[in-house]
């Protein structure tokens, strides 16, 4: 099964695990470094990222191309969304919410 | 589980990362784990996270050593956990900590520690153990040789960079200003004689 998102665009995102996606969701309003994601990625989802799934999503993030590293600050490695993660981060939106409005249907919630 | 004690288990943990990825995250890990456990992650859960990523990171690099390379990583973690906590002989700290020493010159940590501790008055002899490159300059130990219950377990241990670079290694003391007790550090020199070192490792029976 392929998932597809707005424009036919490829869900790249769709394998690369939970952690991916809030690592891009949180750097879409701006870089962070990898103390800023984890406090960030918690008040919005809830979830603490462990450092070690922190910095494996965002080496996985960068060998995509999808994340790109800024210049040091300190001992710090701010991290910023790249093009081509944008797209992939609306495209990944996209097919969960067509997951999440079949899903309410089907339960008789209506949508949001 | 001491501050202390608990940055040496996570400096295992990373340790169990390969070179290349402790050259590039290994100082900001370092950072990251010390600030997740200032606002009171469990350092269990740090050094967990840690070791499966070392072990993923590992199994990535190799892939037709995944498993082997994966369960050796684990392993090494889980060994070198008891190690690290009973290689600490340091008390945790109940006072406020306000004066910093940090080494700067691995080569002159002792006089650096010595000139620090007069400046500050405190009664604390510097000795020194010949060591690998790597831990010259690093504090080894901390011990305290006389105390006021005041002063009970109040120097501790600055996790930072060893010498040349790496990650995991103690590089300075916090103690508190009004520090009237009486301690021995010791420090890490470059060995005299080429090749021979002592391997530091202490083991503390579980009672103490």
């Amino acid at each position: 099964m392929t998932s597809r998102g707005l424009g036919d665009l490829p869900d790249v995102l769709r394998r690369a695990g939970d952690a991916s996606v809030l690592i891009l969701t949180s750097l879409a309003d701006g870089p962070k470094h990898g103390y800023a994601l984890i406090q960030d990625i918690k008040s919005f989802s809830g979830v603490q990222l462990g450092p070690g799934t922190l910095y494996g999503a965002l080496d996985r993030l960068e060998r995509l191309g999808l994340i790109a590293e800024l210049p040091t600050e300190d001992r710090r490695h701010p991290y910023r969304v790249t093009a081509a993660g944008v797209t992939a981060l609306r495209s990944h939106l996209d097919a969960l919410e067509r997951v999440s409005v079949t899903g309410r249907l089907r339960l008789g919630l209506g949508t949001v | 589980m001491r501050r202390s004690q608990a940055s040496r288990i996570i400096a295992g943990a990373l340790g169990c990362y390969p070179t290349r990825w402790r050259s590039r995250h290994g100082d900001e890990a370092t950072e990251l784990a010390s600030a997740l456990l200032e606002d009171g992650t469990p350092w269990w859960s740090i050094a967990a996270s840690f070791l499966g990523g070392a072990a993923k990171e590992r199994a990535l690099r190799k892939p037709s050593l995944r498993v082997g390379s994966a369960l050796a990583s684990i392993a090494l973690g889980i060994a070198a956990a008891p190690l690290a906590l009973f290689a600490s002989l340091t008390p945790a700290s109940a006072s406020s900590t306000n004066i910093t020493i940090v080494i700067s010159r691995p080569g002159d940590a002792v006089r650096e520690l010595e000139s620090a501790f007069a400046a500050h008055h405190f009664k604390i002899a510097v000795a020194e153990r010949p060591v690998s490159t790597d831990l010259v300059g690093s504090i080894l130990s901390v011990s305290t040789v006389r105390t006021s219950s005041d002063n009970a377990g109040a120097i501790k241990e600055l996790l930072g960079r060893c010498n040349g670079g790496g990650s995991g290694c103690m590089d300075g003391l916090v103690l508190p200003p009004n520090y009237s007790g009486s301690a021995r550090v010791t420090v890490g020199v470059a060995s005299t004689s080429k090749g021979v070192y002592h391997l530091y490792l202490a083991i503390v029976p579980r009672n103490q």
